[in-house]
């Protein structure tokens, strides 16, 4: 068996990329923006608990919950499977790959060896999908490399059989069933109404606009946790990396969003989208200067409380721009639910 | 963002950006990547610095040699533990030089195995050179001499690992 044909296409995200290339593989023809904006990817959460050697944000759902999302309001069936044997793991993947099924598969990042060392990091919630096999080598198509890849079969294997938080134990999905006419319009709706739900209405202080207004009240602890300078450099250098380079699409998933807007207002046939698509992008520009504030006072070794102070006040203007614009989005909604 | 101001030159890590187009449309960029194309040089003095730091500490006993590759690897104590299956405080324990001098070879072994080093790098450092101050000999020769990588492949027997010197006639 050799390659299943596929379009590979890089993405911003690795599993909004992947449901997006295995939704067009299978004759769905919609781009990752309505997948991530349909599953109300947008999130913030600042988590630092006391078993926790650093703290740590993030800026998209749960890991998981852009396919289910997606699901749940398109109508669109993902077979899933997980397993306690590898054995059993691998021949059933075998089984469908050389029955020209394409299989995302749940991945700790660290095993992608197409990638450079330097790059690769324990993290075990990559997705990435298996399009083929020939001898030991699986061809993979990951959104985040520019063509297609190969990988042994010992690291794909360690890979989906990685211990730890998140374990993917082996789990894989692809998509049984589509229907022929998906209502788009409500489930763009129900991923907006979602998407207001996780800014603004969970209950937790770390959650959503109280989650960046706590990051912004707590980065001046952050030298307290660090070791030593370089530790401290290298967590403030993240900042960057987590907003700008690490599967966002840029201003920490705000411009991919601000599409999934600009498209959400032609299906609704809503001009207000369109312009709040706009702001949002505008949003996304103060998340990139956050990002390079962080990477310059990561370069520059002055980890001062008034330099750390400088990134808490941009967080807090991003809090309150985005508090603003979700409850207009909320708004929005209700009174297009009126016409 | 304007697609024009989001470009990075990168060839080595590209990424997909969202951005606005010329004619106002919002889509897909494939650049470089902004931290590997403006701070590679700092995280590789990062990463060197505290690789640095702990081989100095190892060297010196004061850090365990899990303790050490899974700060190298960038694992906490807890995730540690989930991946080995080896609870938590025994790790923590193990992360010591007096707890390491306590472990049994089948616990190294499950160390060893997320770790993805053979058990006998638990106790050898292997030195490559680093830089080109090192005094080995003649400058010339290090310059004219072929890339060579230290590889090491596992033998039929779990705690022996065969290390050799593969060079490369490219």
């Amino acid at each position: 068996m050799s390659q299943i044909p596929f379009r590979h296409i890089m993405a911003a995200h690795c599993e909004s990329g992947t449901v997006t290339a295995l939704l067009n593989h299978h004759g769905m023809e919609i781009s990752e923006p309505m997948v991530f904006g349909i599953a109300s990817g947008i999130f913030f959460a600042y988590l630092k608990t006391p078993g926790m050697e650093f703290p740590m944000f993030a800026v998209r759902s749960m890991p998981g919950q852009v396919r289910t999302r997606f699901a749940a309001r398109t109508g669109v069936k993902f077979r899933t499977k997980k397993y306690r044997s590898p054995e059993k793991a691998e021949k059933e993947l075998n089984e469908l790959v050389d029955q020209g099924q394409p299989v995302a598969v749940q991945v700790d990042f660290f095993y992608m060896n197409y990638f450079p060392a330097w790059y690769r990091i324990h993290v075990n919630v990559h997705f990435v999908t298996v399009i083929g096999r020939e001898g030991d080598k699986y061809f993979i198509s990951d959104s985040y490399h520019p063509q297609i890849a190969e990988i042994d079969r010992e690291s794909l294997l360690k890979g989906r059989f990685a211990g730890g938080s998140m374990a993917p134990r082996g789990f894989m999905f692809y998509p049984v069933r589509i229907p022929e006419n998906v209502d788009l319009q409500k489930a763009i709706k129900d991923g907006l109404a979602g998407a207001t739900k996780n800014m603004l209405k969970i209950p937790l202080p770390f959650i959503g606009i109280k989650g960046i207004r706590r990051f912004a009240d707590k980065i001046t602890d952050w030298p307290r946790y660090a070791k030593n300078e370089d530790y401290l450099a290298d967590k403030i250098f993240r900042i960057t990396i987590f907003l700008e380079d690490q599967g966002t699409g840029g201003g920490g998933f705000r411009f991919l969003y601000a599409s999934f807007l600009q498209e959400a207002s032609k299906v609704l046939l809503n001009p207000r989208l369109e312009e709040m698509s706009k702001e949002m992008m505008s949003i996304g520009d103060g998340w990139r200067e956050v990002s390079l504030a962080s990477a310059k006072i990561a370069k520059q070794r002055d980890f001062s409380r008034a330099r750390l102070m400088e990134i808490g006040d941009l967080l807090r203007v991003r809090a309150d721009m985005e508090e603003s614009f979700f409850k207009r989005l909320e708004k929005e909604l209700s009174n297009h639910k009126k016409t | 963002m304007k697609e024009k101001e989001i470009e990075v030159d990168c060839p080595y890590q590209q990424v997909i950006l969202y951005a606005e187009k010329d004619d106002g449309t919002f889509g897909p960029v494939q650049t470089g990547s902004y931290m590997a194309g403006n701070h590679i040089s700092e995280h590789f003095r990062i990463v060197e610095n505290l690789s640095k730091d702990l081989v100095e500490k190892l060297k010196k006993g004061e850090i365990s040699p899990v303790f050490y590759y899974m700060t190298l690897e960038g694992l906490s104590i807890s995730e540690m533990a989930g991946r080995t299956g080896i609870p938590a405080f025994r790790v923590r324990k193990h992360s010591t030089p007096s707890g390491f001098r306590r472990i049994r070879i089948s616990t190294l072994k499950r160390y060893a195995d997320v770790l993805n080093i053979p058990v006998a790098n638990m106790f050898q450092l292997i030195n490559t050179i680093e830089d080109r101050n090192w005094d080995i000999g003649y400058k010339g020769d290090i310059d004219g001499s072929k890339t060579g990588i230290i590889s090491q492949s596992a033998t039929g027997n779990p705690l022996l690992v065969e290390t050799k010197v593969i060079t490369n006639n490219k």
